[in-house]
């Protein structure tokens, strides 16, 4: 944990890695940004919460702290100084060059080590999974925006002045006030990430906009998920989700993460991090928190299917994820 | 009064105030807002609040479901107390030209001039129901239907800052450049949504908005 100190902000802070190439899409994340949704200002923060969380944890940070956000191939940095830092997420095959012995390893995942200076970390092809995250020994540093260092690129905020990475980036973390120990999650914690998945909904609140046979069709297809894809929300192809005739819109009302909201064409749209806080579609169901990191993995052509829970039995699966990220905490704290 | 609930999710729970919408639902909607501003209700997150209704986003491991709506029905939310109607915000417009390009279309379509266009739309005072879609954008009650107008068949794919649009029966204000298919009849130079402020953005749910035409300088 970062103490509150009264030094300057440039001796709390180092620059740590210089971006080489900047990939496809990668951006800083944290939690979210909470308390400015009334205002129209998403929540943003990372796709995959479990995978930023954990990469934070074996790092010995508070889960919450900004990491990076890489998708697809192509990011590639520089070490600038000997650091501690931990992936965790999809396998982008991400692996260490090192050029005084001209030799290169394979990163590990969801495990914390130590790259040397001038070290080059490359994520070089998709394996499995779609977000991977970056975190540092002490947690990256920005200049916070609105509470938080989440980007939220249709707004220009947050992160790197609210846009993704670039060549030539320098990123700094705070210097780190807890000992490094190499820490790696238990097997049975890692998820794996498959080309399909069978997500958990809570019903509602607007599934009564759409015909029984309509329902039935939304819980009993499977669906892929579309190449127009993004942080904003995944896009299905299926079987159409019928509407009650004569369609009638809803009033425009807030969603929220993981919200399944269906147009008039039937095709649903699950939303996600970025996505707009008050929409005009009817909302048929909403995916269970515990199962919105495995939603976000999924690569565009990858297949969804949808089971519905009770809300009880979500808020059980809910505090039982809360409370292994608790004891998570409390054991990588425990090591020195 | 009597609000329906209903969980959005395993965190969220929606209310609903009313069917229908007015003013009168939005005075309620901004009174129940204060309130939970006022009590903190704890493991409560962020609300957002809407044209006839209230989403409520908590942490499920401090409060859960049940619970938390039985604190929210215990909150005393009044009615309409008589509207006091809060400061009018004065968004000054450049009507046609190069910033409403479609004015002309607003005004074929509905059969009037494009000075009756400009008249019809500075004269109501128009209530922000909500804010959202993107950040400070606000969604308008009180538009006259005779400038109602449809979509563009087509969006944009940039739509400029500050574009005053049309949309059906709705009426609004682009704060920040988008893709959008709203028919757009003017422009402000006054800033909606600025992310070093805080609030960040300068219409709130509840307040009132009047346009006011300009000349460009």
């Amino acid at each position: 944990m970062i103490k509150k100190s009264s030094m300057p902000i440039q001796n709390q802070i180092m620059p740590v890695f210089e971006v080489i190439s900047p990939g496809t899409l990668t951006t800083l994340q944290d939690t979210g940004r909470f308390g400015y949704q009334k205002y129209g200002i998403t929540t943003s923060g990372a796709m995959d919460i479990y995978a930023l969380c954990t990469a934070n944890m074996l790092l010995k940070n508070n889960k919450t702290f900004a990491a990076l956000e890489i998708t697809a191939t192509g990011f590639k940095i520089k070490a600038l100084f000997k650091t501690a830092v931990a992936i965790c997420g999809a396998d982008l095959s991400a692996a260490i060059y090192d050029s005084k012995s001209n030799t290169i390893k394979k990163a590990p995942l969801w495990k914390s080590f130590v790259i040397q200076k001038d070290q080059v970390l490359s994520f070089e092809n998709i394996v499995g999974g779609r977000y991977a995250y970056l975190a540092v020994q002490g947690g990256i540093y920005v200049k916070e925006v609105l509470g938080s260092k989440a980007t939220y690129l249709q707004a220009s905020l947050g992160g790197y002045e609210g846009r993704a990475l670039k060549k030539g980036d320098i990123i700094y973390a705070y210097k780190p006030t807890t000992t490094y120990t190499a820490l790696r999650l238990s097997p049975k914690a890692i998820p794996n990430y498959k080309n399909h998945l069978t997500a958990r909904v809570i019903l509602g609140p607007q599934h009564r906009h759409f015909t029984a046979a309509g329902l039935k069709t939304f819980l009993s297809s499977v669906y892929t998920v579309a190449l127009s894809s993004s942080r904003m929300g995944y896009r299905l192809e299926g079987a159409k989700v019928e509407h009650k005739s004569p369609y009638r819109e809803p009033t425009s009302e807030a969603t929220a993460p993981g919200s399944i909201q269906v147009p008039p064409d039937g095709q649903p749209i699950i939303l996600l991090a970025d996505r707009q806080t008050i929409g005009g579609y009817a909302k048929i169901a909403t995916v269970i928190s515990v199962d919105l990191p495995a939603v976000a993995q999924l690569l565009p052509k990858s297949t969804i299917s949808f089971k519905p829970v009770s809300l009880k039995e979500a808020q059980k699966l809910y505090i039982k994820q809360h409370r292994f990220f608790k004891k998570l905490e409390i054991a990588a704290n425990a090591v020195f | 009064m009597h609000f329906s609930y209903q969980p959005l999710g395993d965190s969220a729970v929606r209310i609903q105030i009313a069917d229908k919408i007015s003013s009168e639902v939005s005075q309620i909607i901004k009174n129940y807002c204060n309130l939970l501003e006022r009590q903190q209700i704890k493991g409560v997150v962020e609300f957002i609040p809407a044209y006839n209704t209230i989403t409520v986003f908590y942490k499920p491991e401090i409060i859960q479901y049940n619970e938390l709506c039985v604190k929210l029905k215990q909150l005393p939310v009044k009615g309409s107390t008589s509207t006091v109607k809060t400061d009018t915000i004065i968004i000054p417009v450049i009507y046609g030209g190069d910033y409403g390009p479609d004015i002309e279309y607003v005004a074929y379509y509905n059969k009037i001039s494009i000075d009756e266009v400009i008249s019809i739309h500075t004269k109501p005072t128009y209530l922000v129901h909500a804010v959202g879609f993107a950040p400070g954008f606000p969604f308008l009650g009180g538009m006259s239907k005779r400038i109602a107008t449809p979509r563009l068949k087509t969006p944009r794919t940039a739509v400029p800052e500050g574009s005053v649009g049309i949309a059906g029966i709705q009426t609004g204000i682009y704060p920040i450049k988008t893709p959008g298919g709203w028919r757009l009849i003017g422009r402000t130079f006054v800033r909606l949504y600025n992310p070093d402020k805080n609030p960040p953005t300068l219409l709130k749910p509840g307040d009132y908005v009047k346009f006011q035409k300009v000349k460009k300088a």
